[in-house]
This record gives structure tokens, C-alpha cells and sequence, in this order.
């Protein structure tokens, strides 16, 4: 058996590394995604006084700080017994949808865009945010830079800084919005929808109308049928901050619907003993391996996930474009892993118009911060992190100090996904042996469409060239080493 | 001169904090020095650096050489300057490039990268391995110094 490590894998949160596994005659045999273990953090959180766990866990990563964040102190909520004031809950949702805006918009024009406004088949060194602007144009660019910049400052207006807020408490917020924070929050917004229309635009344009792209995304190893979750409203449409979590099958009926405390009841974690990461899946359906279908209990979450999960979208325009891609993709549930990229940008718009709605929603000034909290307990906080539904659960002693943690982060349960989209990808791409560095992009695109994080990312400097490959023989042995960059 | 010192770094992880506990100690040191953490990097480190003449960016970095090793790096010359990825999607290098492409006129003309060798960034702790956090004292004083500051302090 030859094994084909792609080390580290370009443009993604984080490390991480895709081991594929080919048999005798050189096709994929399996694939697998190791990720680095969140070692310790849990430990490191013991013995803390639980008001410090909304400042820590924004830290774990900087790409998720706000979710993370605001999951933690809806967890304390729930450890306290206090359901915050109704203008805590809505100034919550708005800086969540100021962190959607700067994370997908981030993922769309970076991480995402290289691959389809480029070209799949571009040189690698052509296939990075340079080749995006050549293409889309350098204001296109300033906008992108400003409009990031603007989801940024909407979660600094509340949180203090974007990356470590510091406004969640239980039972509330610390700090309110005053008239000329939320006039700015509000022009932001508003030119936030505009930009949101605009990289619609550019998906139409450059995605939509070259055939070729999408009969790539509907192509048949980037397909997987598995069930989906998310956060809806009372109407089931997507919501990022509250309300239950949904679960829909493969037809895209609702196979399940429970609220955030009852997760232990619904989901349970799977180990495997190549990876310390654990793997979630549904309770009633049961693990049967990395395989998908109605008996796998494998889910989706994140952009597409949440789309699946749901009936449309609260907001108008976001709503339209919702019906317009099950139009266009054949009715929902889309299976396609590249549709991730389509949904993340119209979560895009919908961050962006809720973001409008709530910041002028006339409660959103409000004095009403905080309820007084009850006594410290247990407590679950669930939020739709922008890669996926993301699970906080603390036991607090008498004193309020932590005694143990469970952090379910969105990658994690994506992660059966995120290996068996690989391995599909790879099976598709990979043949006879041939393995040339146009066919590992397209498996590393089914890889980052899901816009994976490690939860362990730091940020330390490596000097290695971005892309290694390299090639073992049935014993082990190092036969080949392919280099990118 | 208008300078910036901007700390890049997760404080959780070990000696991955170095450059922001560099910030933290200037702070306490020289509040009238421009020092921001800016944790993770990547693209909004731009909105960080618009206006100011200089910047000087404090990373960990992981290349092999001893613990506490400290590199500095002029790397304003674009093209010239050393690839470094980071493991955050978009790495320093391509941000820089970024900024003069999409902000001409609006970035420092002067850009250094000071980065201290990294023993552990993998295990939780708040505080720094002794020869990182050595070098972190060093990179403070150092930077102090190039600043026109006190020279006298006591860390």
C-alpha cells in the first residue's frame, strides 16, 4: 500500500494533514484528516472562576473568538439559571452578525475564491487572493479589505477588541450600544448588504456562468448524503445565535428537533484510534462507520449544514437567494460540498441585512443589560459558530469555579464530513497511481469548502514550504516527495 | 516617527504568546509607545498599521534553531523579503503585498519583523519556556531602546 501525505495543507485555518492510503494498483484506498488535538484545555480551564471562561475561550482560536465567546456566556447563563435581558439577546445576535460578516467574507475572497474565480486547474502560484484580484479587480479588493474591516469593528463596538471580547456576562452584557454606536453600526450594515449583493454577484458571474464549474460542483465525489444541523427560529430559519437546534434528513425532512440543553440526549462522540479528535453523530441513528446515508448517523453543519437544516432565511433578500440556489441545484437538500462556498455568501448577505434589522430595531439601545444571576450549576450554550454549531458545557462548583469542560467545536463535527469528502475527492482524482498537483487541489477544495479550524491553531512562524507530498510504498518506506510553493 | 509595535500570537499557547507578551510588557513599560496585540495577524493588521511611518511586528517562530533565538528582518522590501507561511490561512507576507497593492501611501515605509524562536506552542500555559521568555526581556529592552526610551528599566 502507497500512502500520499499532503503537509500542510495550503490556505486553510490552521494545521492539519490529509493522509490518502492507496492499495496494490496505485487507486485510493482510504483518507484520512488528522487534526491536532485540542491537548489540555479542558484542564487548563478546571479550578477557573467561571466568569473568566468567555475571556479564555475566545483564545483556544483566533478564528472563532466571538462564537466562542458569546457560546460561553450563554453556557453561563444556563449555569446560573438566568435567561439575560431582552436587549442583551439582540445586542449578542447583532455582534455575532458582525463576525459572520468579517469571517465569511474572509473565507469567501481568500481561502474559497483561489479556487473557482481562478480556476481549479490554475498554477498553484496563481491560485491565491493575487489571482482573485487580477480577475475581480483591485476595488473589488479594497472593498473586501474594508468590508472585513467593517464586521471587525461592529464586534469592537461591543466587545471592546474583536479577537478577545469581553462583553458577555451571565444574565446579559456588560456594555450597551449608545445612538452614535449604533448610527455606525447601522451605516456599516448597510453597506455590508451592498457588498454582500456585490460577491453574489461575482459567484454568479465567475461560478454560475461557466458551466464547467457547475457540473464540477454537482459532480459526483464531491457528494455526500448525509443528515444536517443548525440553529432555526420558531419559523425553522436559520438563526445564528438561539433557538433549537434541527436536524433534516437526506430528502430534507425533518428528522429531529431538540433544544440546546438536551444535546447530550441527540449526539454523541465516536473515537477512532488514528486521531485524538473524537467524531460526532446522531444518537438515535447510530455510528456505522464513515459511510453516509439515512443509517449513518453522520451529520453536516456550517454554511451548508444550516441551510440544509432550515426552511429559508429571516431575512428578505437573503431569503431570495436561499429559493434561487435550491433553484438552481436541484431543491434542498444540496448535497454538493462545493455548495458550501454558494451558502457561505448568503449567510454573507443575511449577517449583513439581520445586522441592518437589529441595529435599528428601536429596543436595540436599551438599558436592560443584565438579570441578576441564580446559583452556579450546570449549563449547556449552543451558537452557529460561521463553520458550524458549536457546544459549550460547564459544571461550576458552589463557589462559581470550573469543574469540568466539554467544548464540541464546529470542526469536530464536520469532521467524519470533512474525511469522507476527501477520500471521495480523492477516489475521483486519483488513479493508477497518478498523482500530479492539480489532482491534489481538487482534493484539498473538498477539504476547504467545509473552511475546517483547528481548535489548537497558533500562530508561530514556520519557514517549510506551504505543500509537501510524499509518497510511501507498502513497508513505509519514502518512495517520493513532491513539493509545492 | 510614528511607530507601532504590533504582538502577534495566541497567549494561551506557550511560547506562542512571545510577541504578545512583548506588547503587554511595553504597555506596562512605555504607555506612551503605540504596542497592540493582534493575536491572530492576518489580513487586520492592515487597519492596524494605516498611518503610522513604521512598524515593528513581534512573532514566535518555529525554525529549528535554539529556543530563544531572535531574528530580526527588514521586510518592507516586498519581493526581497523572506517567505514566511504562517498557519493562519493568510500569511504575513501576502498581507504586506496586500496592503501595498491595495493601500499604496497608507502603509508604514518602514517594516520589521522581529521573531523569537519557539521551544513549546503546543501545551496550554499563559507563561513563556525561560529561554523564550529571556528572549522576550531582550526583544523589550531592545525595543525600548531603538524607541529612544529609558534605558534604565528594570524588568
Amino acid at each position: 500500500m502507497k500512502t500520499v501525505t499532503i503537509d500542510p495543507i495550503t490556505r486553510l485555518e490552521g494545521h492539519g494533514k490529509i493522509e490518502i492510503f492507496l492499495n496494490e494498483e496505485g487507486n485510493v484506498e482510504n483518507a484520512y484528516l488528522q487534526i491536532p488535538e485540542l491537548r489540555g484545555f479542558e484542564r487548563f480551564c478546571e479550578g477557573r472562576r467561571a466568569e473568566d471562561m468567555p475571556i479564555i475561550t475566545p483564545r483556544i482560536c483566533g478564528v472563532c473568538p466571538v462564537a466562542h465567546h458569546l457560546a460561553a456566556a450563554k453556557t453561563l447563563d444556563a449555569a446560573y439559571g438566568v435567561e439575560p435581558t431582552e436587549t442583551a439577546r439582540k445586542l449578542r445576535e447583532l455582534m455575532n452578525c458582525g463576525y459572520f460578516i468579517y469571517d465569511h467574507t474572509l473565507h469567501f475572497y481568500f481561502l474559497g475564491a483561489p479556487d473557482f474565480v481562478v480556476g481549479p486547474d490554475a498554477p498553484p502560484m496563481d491560485r491565491n487572493i493575487f489571482g482573485v484580484l487580477k480577475k475581480v479587480g483591485l476595488d473589488v479588493g479594497r472593498e473586501v479589505i474594508r468590508h472585513r474591516a467593517y464586521g471587525q469593528r461592529i464586534t469592537e463596538i461591543f466587545g471592546g477588541k474583536a479577537t478577545h471580547p469581553t462583553c458577555g456576562v451571565p444574565g446579559g452584557m456588560s456594555k450597551g450600544l449608545n445612538e452614535e454606536e449604533r448610527q455606525s453600526i447601522e451605516d456599516m450594515a448597510g453597506s455590508c448588504v451592498e457588498f454582500a449583493k456585490q460577491s453574489l454577484g461575482i459567484f454568479d458571474d465567475v461560478v454560475l456562468s461557466n458551466q464547467d464549474y457547475v457540473d464540477l460542483i454537482l459532480s459526483d465525489p464531491y457528494q455526500l448524503n448525509t443528515y444536517n444541523m443548525g440553529l432555526v427560529d420558531e419559523d425553522n430559519r436559520v438563526n445564528f445565535y438561539g433557538g433549537e437546534i434541527r436536524v433534516t434528513d437526506q430528502r430534507g425532512r425533518e428528522h429531529d428537533k431538540f433544544r440546546e440543553q438536551e444535546y447530550l440526549d441527540h449526539v454523541c462522540e465516536h473515537v477512532e484510534p488514528w486521531t485524538y479528535s473524537k467524531f460526532t453523530y446522531l444518537k438515535d441513528v447510530g455510528w456505522r462507520g464513515f459511510t453516509d446515508g439515512p443509517r449513518s448517523g453522520i451529520f453536516r453543519v456550517g454554511p451548508l449544514g444550516r441551510l440544509n437544516a432550515a426552511e429559508g432565511m429571516a431575512t428578505p433578500q437573503a431569503d431570495d437567494e436561499y429559493r434561487r440556489m435550491y433553484e438552481t441545484l436541484g431543491g434542498r437538500p444540496v448535497n454538493s460540498t462545493l455548495a458550501f462556498h454558494w451558502a457561505r455568501l448568503v449567510e454573507l448577505l443575511y449577517a449583513a441585512e439581520r445586522a441592518m434589522e437589529l441595529a435599528t430595531d428601536p429596543g436595540i439601545t436599551g438599558t436592560d443589560l443584565r438579570n441578576p444571576v441564580g446559583e452556579p450549576g450546570e449549563g449547556v450554550g449552543v451558537v452557529e459558530a460561521a463553520r458550524g454549531t458549536l457546544i459549550h458545557h460547564y459544571n461550576l462548583d458552589r463557589e462559581g469555579l470550573v469543574e469540568r469542560v466539554n467544548l464540541i467545536v464546529a470542526t469536530t463535527n464536520n469532521y467524519a464530513d470533512i474525511c469522507m469528502s476527501v477520500r471521495d475527492a480523492a477516489k475521483g482524482l486519483i488513479k493508477g497511481n497518478k498523482v500530479d498537483q492539480g489532482l491534489l487541489n481538487m482534493v484539498e477544495m473538498a477539504f476547504r469548502a467545509y473552511d475546517p479550524c483547528f481548535g489548537c491553531s497558533t500562530h508561530s512562524l514556520p519557514g517549510q514550504a506551504p505543500l509537501q507530498v510524499n509518497v510511501y510504498d507498502a513497508g513505509g518506506r519514502l518512495v517520493e516527495t513532491v513539493q509545492r510553493g | 516617527m510614528k511607530t507601532l509595535v504590533m504582538g502577534v500570537g495566541n497567549l494561551l499557547r506557550r511560547d506562542d504568546g512571545a510577541g504578545v507578551h512583548v506588547v503587554n510588557r511595553l504597555k506596562r513599560l512605555a504607555p506612551q509607545i503605540d504596542a497592540v496585540d493582534v493575536a491572530m495577524g492576518g489580513v487586520e493588521i492592515l487597519e492596524a498599521m494605516r498611518g503610522y511611518d513604521r512598524v515593528i511586528m513581534v512573532d514566535s517562530i518555529t525554525t529549528g534553531t535554539e529556543p530563544g533565538t531572535i531574528y530580526r528582518v527588514n521586510i518592507a522590501g516586498g519581493e526581497e523579503a523572506p517567505r514566511f507561511s504562517s498557519s493562519h490561512g493568510v500569511d504575513l507576507v501576502t498581507t504586506l503585498e496586500l496592503g501595498r497593492m491595495l493601500m499604496p501611501g497608507e502603509m508604514p515605509p518602514e517594516q520589521f519583523l522581529i521573531g523569537i524562536e519557539a521551544e513549546d506552542t503546543v501545551n496550554f500555559s499563559v507563561s513563556c519556556t525561560p529561554r523564550v521568555e529571556a528572549a522576550v526581556d531582550r526583544v523589550v529592552k531592545d525595543i525600548l531602546i531603538f524607541l529612544g526610551q529609558r534605558n534604565d528599566f528594570d524588568l
